[in-house]
C-alpha cells in the first residue's frame, strides 16, 4: 500500500519513525511473535510511554529501536535514517550520540565514582576534559547528585543512582532517551522526584523520552501512551489538557479493559 | 543426594574451575614425575645422589603444604561466589555440616578427575626427567615403562592430604557463617572500590621506603654479617604486604582527581577497574608476589648451579687427567687401557705425558693472590705444589695445544710465556709491561717474557692440579730441565664424553689408581695441604671426574626446579582463575560501554590492557626482589665455588636470572595466554 502525501509529511517530521516492526524468536517450527506490525511516530520533544504486561511485548521493543536487539521485519528511522541497517562501528556511533540509556537496575559501573559514571559517556566521545568536568557538573547540580559526586554507587541511595544514571543519559545532548522501567527498583519518594526531573527535562530542554514502564503513576507523567498486548499496539491514549490525575485514571481505565481482553 | 549434588555441581561448575582443574593436573603430573625419581633403580645407582630422595620427600612437604594453602584459598574464593547458591541450600534445611561435606565431595571430584590426566602427563615427564638426570651424571637412559605404582600411591597420598587440608582450614569459617551473610555476601562484598586517604598514601610511601631499605639491607650488607639480610627480609615483607595494601588509594590520590589524565585515551574505567581489582584482592597479589619472586629466585639459583658445572667441564678441557707426585711417572698401563677402550671407530684416543715443574719464584703467585682478594675472593692457603710459579715446557705445551684443537702458534724458542685463565690474563699483562719498561727484562730460568705472549683458552686450570692453578708459564726446554718437578701428568682427549661407568671402569682396570677427591688432602712435607695424599699413588682426574664430584649440585638444581615449577603454576592459576572468575561483572561492564557507544576494538583493548596490569602487578615488585636475591646467592656460589671469576660475575647473574625469567615467562605466558583467550570469549554475548 503506497504513502499518502499526509503519511510522508508527518514522517518528516517525527523524530522516530516505526514502521509495521516484527520481532520472532525461538526456532522453526517453535516461533513466538513478540512484536507484531507495531506502527507509530514519535515526535521531537514528545514525552511517550508504552505500557502494557509482561511478555507484551514492551521491553523488545524499546531493544529494537535502541538497536540492542535487532528487528525481523519493518523499518524503525530515527531522524530520517534507518538504523536497522548501520554496521557495527556505525550501530556504536549511533547509539554514543543519538541515545541515552536509563534502567531499571540502574547499570552504573560500581568501580567508577558518580561522577566518572556520568563522564562516561563523554570520555568515550573523547570529548576534553575541562569540557567534560564543566558538562558534569552542570548537569549534576541540575539533577540534584553534585554533593555526592564523588561517592561510588555502593555509596548512594537507589534514587541517587538512578539521576546519576539519568544523566549520564542526557550528558551527551541524545535525539532519545530511552527508559525501561526507570523506577522498577526506587521507592515512592524517590520515583515522584526522578519523574519530576524527567518531565522538567522533556519541559524545559526539550528532550525526547522513550519510556517502558506498567506503573500507571510513573506513566502519567508521559504525554502520550502506547499500550501494547500480546506483541500488538491495543490503545494509545494522550494527556493533552488534562491534569496528571485525571489522566492517571484514564491509564487505569484503560489497563481495566487491557485486563479484560476487549477492544477499546 | 548429597553425593548426585556434588557431582551435578562439581559438572555445573565446571568451566569456571577449568584453570583449577588444569593446574592441579600439571601439578599432580610434575609431582608425579619426581616421585618416580625416588623409586627409579637408575636414580637410585648414581654415585654421589643419595640425598636426592630425601630432598624431594621434603620438597613435596613443603609443596604439600603451599598446594594446600592455595587450594583453601581457591575453595574460599568459589565458596564466597557461591554464596547465595549455598544460602539457598541451607534454606532449603541443609545443615552447616552437610555444606562442608558438599563442598569437599565436590572438590575430590575434581582432584579426583584431575589426578588422571595429570599421572598419564607425570609418566611422559618422569621420562624426560629421568633422561635429563641421568645425562647430567653421566649415565646412559634407556627408554622404559612410565608408571610406577608406588609414585602414583604417594602422589595420590599427597594429594589427598592437600585436600583435606584445604577443606580443614574452610570447614570453621563455613560452619560460623550465618544464613543471613550467606544470602547477602555478595551484598556485603559491595564495599567502596578505594578509598584514598593521606593515611594510605603515607602507608604507601612507608612501603616504598622499606622496599628501597630492604633492598639496600640484601645487596650492599651494610652490617657486614648475616643480621642485615635477616632485616633486609623482613623489610621486603613488609613492603610487599604494604605495597599492595596501599598501592591502589595511592594511584588514586594522585591520578583519581586529575581529570586530564583519566578522562584522556580511555584511561577511566581500566585505571578504576585496576585500583578496584588490587584493593579488593591486595592479600592475594601480596601471596601471589612472594610465590614468584620464590620461584624466581629458586630458578635463578637452581640455574646457576647447572651453569657452574656446566662451565667446570667446560674449563676442564682434558678428558682424562692421571697425575702422579714427583718424578716422571710410568704412564704405560694406563694409556694401554684407555687406548683399548676409549678410541672411537675412527678416532683414536690422543694423549700426552708431560711434567709440571716450579722456579722457586713467586711473582706470578703474588698477582694471582692479589687479583683472587681483588675479586671479592677469600685468599684460601695455597697447596703445597702451588706455593711458587709452576711452568711447562714449551714442546709439551705445544703438543697440548694440538691435542685440544686449539691454534698452533709460533713460539720463540728462547723466550717465556703465559697460559693462564682469563680473569688473570689482564694482570699478568700489566706485570710484563712493568718488567718491560724497568729495563729489567723479567725472566724464568734465564729467559725473557714475551710481553704479549699471554693465552687464556680452556687449560684445566680453573681448579687446582691441572696444568697449574690458574696459571702456568710456558718456558723453553732447556729451562725446564734446571727446575724441579712437581708432578707429571698423561693429559688425554676421548673420542666421546664419559659416563661414571667408564671411570669406574678405568680405576677397576688400573691398579694404583686413585680418584683424586676435592674433599680430601694431606699435609705435604712444607707444611702446606696437598691433595696427593697417598704416597706411590697415581691419581685420575679430568673434567668428567671433576663433574662427577659435584655430582650432588644436581640434587639441588632438581629440587630448585621442582620447586620453582609447582609454584609458577600455581600462582598464575590463581591469577587465572581470579580474573576469570569476575567474568559476569566484566561481561556487565561490556554491556554498558555498548549501550554508551563504545566500539567493539575499543572494548577488545580495554580487556587487553586489564588484563596485562592485572597479570604485570604481582611480577614487578616479585622480579625486583627475586634479582637482587639470585644477584646475592649466585655471587656468594661463586665466590665460594671459584676463586677467581671464569667469566664476570654480573655476567653469570645476568644468565641465571635470564633464564629463570625466560622459564617463568613461559609458564606465566601460557597462562596469560589462556587467561586473554577465554577473557574476550566471555564478553561476547548481546547486549
Amino acid at each position: 500500500m503506497g504513502q499518502t502525501t499526509g503519511d510522508r509529511n508527518r514522517h518528516r517530521q517525527s523524530l522516530l519513525h516505526v514502521e509495521h516492526i516484527e520481532k520472532y524468536y525461538g526456532s522453526p517450527g517453535a516461533v513466538t511473535k513478540a512484536l507484531d506490525q507495531v506502527s507509530f511516530d514519535v515526535r521531537a520533544g514528545e514525552f511517550i510511554s508504552i505500557m502494557g504486561a509482561s511478555g507484551s511485548g514492551k521491553t523488545t521493543l524499546l531493544n529494537c529501536i535502541s538497536t540492542i536487539d535487532t528487528i525481523s521485519a519493518g523499518a524503525i528511522l530515527l531522524d530520517g535514517r534507518d538504523i536497522t541497517a548501520l554496521s557495527g562501528s556505525e550501530t556504536a556511533a549511533f547509539r554514543r550520540d543519538s541515545l541515552g540509556f536509563v534502567f531499571q537496575d540502574f547499570n552504573l559501573l560500581d568501580t567508577l565514582t558518580l561522577e566518572e559514571n556520568i563522564a562516561l559517556p563523554l570520555t568515550i566521545s573523547e570529548v576534553p576534559p575541562q569540557e567534560i568536568d564543566r558538562r558534569v557538573r552542570r548537569i549534576a547540580e541540575r539533577l540534584r547528585v553534585g554533593d555526592v559526586l564523588r561517592k561510588f554507587p555502593t555509596q548512594v541511595s537507589g534514587g541517587q543512582k538512578q539521576r546519576c544514571a539519568f544523566a549520564r543519559a542526557v550528558i551527551c545532548d541524545p535525539k532519545l532517551i530511552m527508559a525501561d522501567e526507570p523506577t522498577g527498583a526506587l521507592d515512592s519518594n524517590a520515583s515522584r522526584t526522578l519523574l519530576e526531573v524527567m518531565a522538567d527535562f522533556n519541559k524545559d530542554m526539550g528532550a525526547t523520552i522513550l519510556m517502558v514502564t506498567h506503573d500507571a503513576f510513573c506513566a502519567s507523567y508521559a504525554g502520550r501512551i502506547l499500550f501494547l498486548k500480546d506483541g500488538r499496539i491495543f490503545n494509545e491514549i494522550f494527556k493533552g489538557e488534562k491534569t496528571r490525575s485525571t489522566f492517571y485514571h484514564e491509564i487505569l481505565d484503560v489497563l481495566s479493559a487491557l485486563g479484560g481482553d476487549r477492544p477499546c | 543426594m548429597l553425593r548426585k549434588l556434588s557431582l551435578r555441581n562439581a559438572k555445573r561448575q565446571f568451566g569456571e574451575y577449568a584453570f583449577f582443574f588444569v593446574t592441579l593436573s600439571w601439578a599432580a603430573a610434575v609431582m608425579y614425575a619426581f616421585h618416580t625419581l625416588l623409586f627409579s633403580d637408575s636414580v637410585r645407582s648414581l654415585p654421589d645422589m643419595e640425598i636426592l630422595p630425601w630432598l624431594i620427600v621434603a620438597v613435596s612437604l613443603v609443596i604439600l603444604l603451599i598446594l594446600g594453602w592455595i587450594v583453601s584459598y581457591m575453595i574460599n574464593y568459589m565458596f564466597r561466589r557461591r554464596s547465595r547458591e549455598f544460602g539457598i541450600y541451607m534454606v532449603s534445611g541443609m545443615a552447616g555440616r552437610k555444606i562442608v561435606t558438599l563442598l569437599f565431595l565436590e572438590n575430590s571430584l575434581i582432584g579426583a578427575a584431575a589426578l588422571g590426566p595429570g599421572i598419564l602427563l607425570g609418566m611422559l615427564f618422569s621420562q624426560l626427567l629421568e633422561a635429563v638426570l641421568l645425562h647430567l651424571c653421566g649415565m646412559p637412559y634407556k627408554l622404559h615403562s612410565g608408571f610406577s605404582l608406588p609414585a602414583v600411591g604417594l602422589t595420590v597420598l599427597y594429594f589427598s592430604g592437600m585436600l583435606l587440608y584445604a577443606v580443614c582450614r574452610n570447614r570453621k569459617w563455613i560452619r560460623r557463617l550465618q544464613l543471613r551473610e550467606l544470602l547477602c555476601y555478595d551484598r556485603e562484598n559491595e564495599k567502596p572500590p578505594v578509598l584514598a586517604g593521606r593515611f594510605a598514601v603515607m602507608s604507601f610511601g612507608i612501603s616504598v621506603l622499606c622496599g628501597v631499605c630492604g633492598f639496600g639491607m640484601v645487596c650492599f650488607q651494610p652490617l657486614g654479617k648475616g643480621y642485615d639480610v635477616l632485616i633486609g627480609f623482613l623489610l621486603l615483607a613488609a613492603f610487599l604486604f604494604g605495597f599492595f595494601r596501599s598501592v591502589a588509594a595511592f594511584l588514586v590520590a594522585r591520578f583519581g582527581e586529575r581529570g586530564d589524565w583519566k578522562y584522556r585515551k580511555q584511561r577511566l574505567v581500566t585505571f578504576r577497574n585496576f585500583t578496584a581489582k588490587i584493593n579488593s584482592s591486595s592479600a592475594a597479589m601480596g601471596m601471589l608476589s612472594v610465590l614468584f619472586m620464590l620461584a624466581i629466585t629458586f630458578g635463578g639459583i637452581g640455574t646457576t648451579i647447572g651453569l657452574i658445572v656446566a662451565k667446570n667441564v667446560e674449563a676442564g678441557a682434558f678428558d682424562i687427567m692421571i697425575l702422579r707426585e714427583g718424578e716422571m711417572g710410568d704412564f704405560s698401563r694406563f694409556a694401554k687401557v684407555i687406548r683399548q677402550d676409549f678410541s672411537g671407530e675412527k678416532t683414536a684416543v690422543r694423549d700426552h705425558v708431560y711434567g709440571i715443574y716450579t722456579n722457586g719464584k713467586s711473582d706470578f703467585r703474588k698477582v694471582h693472590d692479589r687479583t683472587v682478594v681483588e675479586a671479592g675472593r677469600k685468599l684460601n692457603r695455597a697447596y703445597e705444589e702451588f706455593q711458587y710459579d709452576t711452568c711447562m715446557a714449551q714442546s709439551d705445551y705445544r703438543k697440548l695445544r694440538k691435542l685440544l684443537g686449539y691454534e698452533s702458534v709460533q713460539l720463540d724458542p728462547a723466550r717465556c710465556y703465559v697460559h693462564c685463565v682469563p680473569a688473570l690474563a689482564g694482570q699478568f699483562g700489566a706485570l710484563l709491561e712493568e718488567q718491560d719498561s724497568d729495563g729489567t727484562a723479567f725472566k724464568c730460568g734465564g729467559y725473557a717474557f714475551v710481553k704479549e705472549g699471554i693465552f687464556s683458552e680452556p687449560f684445566s686450570q680453573l681448579n687446582d692440579y691441572g696444568n697449574g692453578a690458574g696459571y702456568i708459564l710456558v718456558v723453553p726446554d732447556d729451562a725446564v730441565a734446571q727446575m724441579k718437578m712437581l708432578y707429571s701428568v698423561y693429559a688425554v682427549v676421548t673420542a666421546k664424553p664419559l659416563m661414571t661407568d667408564d671411570l669406574q671402569q678405568i680405576l677397576d682396570a688400573c691398579e694404583g689408581l686413585v680418584r683424586m677427591e676435592w674433599g680430601r688432602a694431606s699435609t705435604g712435607a712444607g707444611g702446606a695441604p696437598t691433595r696427593f695424599y697417598q704416597e706411590d699413588q697415581y691419581y685420575l682426574t679430568g673434567k668428567w671426574l671433576d663433574k662427577s664430584e659435584i655430582q650432588y649440585f644436581y640434587s639441588m638444581l632438581i629440587c630448585l626446579f621442582y620447586l620453582s615449577v609447582i609454584l609458577e603454576i600455581m600462582g598464575a592459576a590463581i591469577l587465572a582463575t581470579q580474573v576469570l572468575g569476575d567474568w559476569k561483572e566484566k561481561q556487565r561492564q561490556d554491556r554498558i560501554l555498548r549501550q554508551l557507544g563504545m566500539r567493539e576494538d575499543k572494548i577488545s583493548r580495554l580487556h587487553d590492557r586489564q588484563l596485562l596490569q592485572i597479570f604485570l602487578l604481582p611480577v614487578v615488585p616479585a622480579l625486583l626482589i627475586s634479582g637482587s636475591l639470585v644477584y646475592i646467592c649466585t655471587k656468594k656460589i661463586l665466590v665460594s665455588f671459584f676463586q677467581l671469576p671464569v667469566t664476570a660475575d654480573s655476567v653469570w647473574i645476568g644468565q641465571s636470572f635470564g633464564i629463570s625469567l625466560a622459564l617463568f615467562a613461559v609458564l606465566y605466558g601460557i597462562y596469560f595466554a589462556a587467561a586473554r583467550i577465554c577473557y574476550g570469549h566471555t564478553g561476547r554475548d548481546d547486549l
